[in-house]
């Protein structure tokens, strides 16, 4: 379903999981342009109304401060660690769902067995996928780059 | 379960030591995952020694048994390593609740995070520990193959041969392709190091399975991966990220230069390689990568279902950038 720009409805989309949408729109919009609310439910993005707030990301949120504030101080030694794996990995499922960014590169079907050049040529855009990988699972360690690896060695 | 308490504890030692024994204080510590590791006061004969009690609450989860880990701890203490001295051991389940072995108590820290503290509030013990940590290394490596429990595994080539036949089964079991660890396995095969004989080796040796005190290194422990192979695997292990708790301006544990390393490793008798160290620290780095892509497979596949192993999966990546990071520096 596409929705003429001219209809306010189309100016409240949001982009899943990251702005709040403006909830005094709702009834506002709904009020000027007379629709029904089974009207403003068509007309409105679809995503937007397939799931309630919070969203998935807000959930994961409180998720991992739950666990972090709440259920590990509570929890036996045991337990406690994997209460703190499961807040990380709420805080990793957060961020793979808040990025909207995809990555695309182009890497040769495998790169066990050539050539030189095509392994340095590769080199850059591989690097670049584990810098996505990285950006959800553990934001920050490619701080650490070849070049300071290097650096502490000499 | 577990029927370690002070009075069978007492009464095996009793019977163990031939002298009159009594136990107190029992205190469980974190270390090790499945191993079960209280420290104890024992009483015998008047006297008052601290010891700990190493125990393995179910035998199907051995790496190795308890007979051949008190072997590998006899080498490595008549070798002069800095390891814990063994007072007694059991492989009857009927005694305590599983197999088990006791040892003399080492006074220090153990969490890789308190080591990289206390060498930091301590000035020079970083560079000690990782020197101990090379001399100590250096006298195990000199020893011969001869000396290893029988029934350790002999590989018929070299360590390398071996390293680069691992790398190939890990990369065939991955879910999914990585093309980082494709480009280092690459690398690993273009670069071999030439062949050398191979020695007895820890297997584990990092921050973590250390004990470290204000006097330098108290123990290296957890000899459940000692194997034959290459000395440098040994060394280069210490190297790698993860066990740098984020002190990363430290290549040794988080504490340490790796010239703290080297020169502990030549006082020692080892014979030093900045080459061959290199290639095993790649290959280290890799082989771990695809350890962590292991446990992930193995929660998805019902062998061992965890939540930590479900997030072994999602370090890969970690392993990954350091690996590429490793032979970019070439």
């Amino acid at each position: 379903m596409t929705c003429s720009d001219s209809l306010p409805c189309c100016t409240t989309s949001t982009v899943r999981g990251q702005s709040a949408p403006n909830t005094s729109e709702g009834p506002t919009l709904r009020d000027r342009s007379g629709f029904q609310t089974v009207g403003y439910a068509m007309m409105s993005p679809v995503d937007e109304l397939r799931t309630d707030r919070p969203t998935a990301v807000e959930l994961l949120e409180i998720m991992a401060a739950t666990l972090k504030e709440t259920v590990v101080p509570a929890t036996a030694p045991k337990a406690q660690h994997q209460a703190r794996v499961i807040a990380n990995l709420c805080r990793v499922l957060g961020r793979e769902l808040a990025a909207n960014e995809t990555v695309t590169v182009p890497i040769p079907p495998s790169l066990r067995d050539v050539d030189d050049a095509t392994a340095d040529a590769a080199y850059g855009d591989v690097l670049e996928l584990v810098r996505a990988k990285l950006a959800v699972n553990k934001p920050g360690y490619d701080a650490h780059s070849a070049t300071q690896e290097r650096n502490i060695i000499a | 379960m577990s029927l370690i308490s002070e009075t069978t504890l007492g009464s095996y030692l009793s019977a163990a030591l031939r002298s009159d024994v009594t136990v107190a204080n029992l205190a469980p510590v974190t270390a090790g995952a499945r191993r079960i590791n209280i420290l104890f006061d024992a009483t015998i004969e008047g006297t008052h020694r601290g010891l700990c009690i190493t125990q393995l609450p179910n035998e199907g989860d051995a790496f190795r048994s308890i007979p051949d880990e008190v072997q590998w701890l006899n080498l490595a203490r008549t070798a002069g390593m800095n390891v814990a001295e063994v007072v007694a051991w059991n492989e009857d389940s009927s005694i305590l609740g599983g197999p088990f072995f006791i040892t003399q108590q080492i006074h220090g820290v153990t969490i890789p995070k308190h080591v990289i503290e206390l060498c930091a509030a301590t000035p020079g013990l970083g560079a000690k520990v990782a020197f101990e940590l090379g001399e100590s290394l250096a006298k195990l490596h000199v020893r011969s193959i001869d000396e290893v429990p029988a029934d350790v595994e002999r590989p018929p080539g070299t360590a390398v041969d071996a390293a680069l036949a691992w790398i190939d089964e890990g990369m065939s079991e991955l879910l999914q392709r990585s093309p980082a660890f494709e480009l280092v396995a690459r690398w690993l095969t273009n670069n071999q190091p030439s062949p050398v004989p191979t020695t007895p080796i820890h297997g584990d040796t990092r921050n973590g399975n250390i004990i470290v005190n204000e006097n330098g290194l108290g123990a290296i422990l957890d000899w459940e991966t000692a194997h034959i192979g290459e000395p440098f695997e040994d060394l280069a292990w210490l190297a790698q990220r993860m066990w740098r708790v984020r002190n990363d301006q430290y290549e040794i544990g988080g504490f340490a230069h790796r010239s703290d390393l080297r020169q502990g490793y030549e006082a020692g008798g080892g014979t030093w390689s900045d080459e061959r160290f290199h290639w095993w620290k790649v290959y280290r780095c890799v082989w771990w990568g695809l350890g962590l892509a292991r446990q992930g497979r193995q929660h998805l596949d019902g062998t061992f279902r965890s939540v930590i192993m479900a997030a072994s999966g999602r370090r890969v990546a970690e392993l990954e950038w350091d690996a590429l990071c490793l032979i970019e520096t070439t």
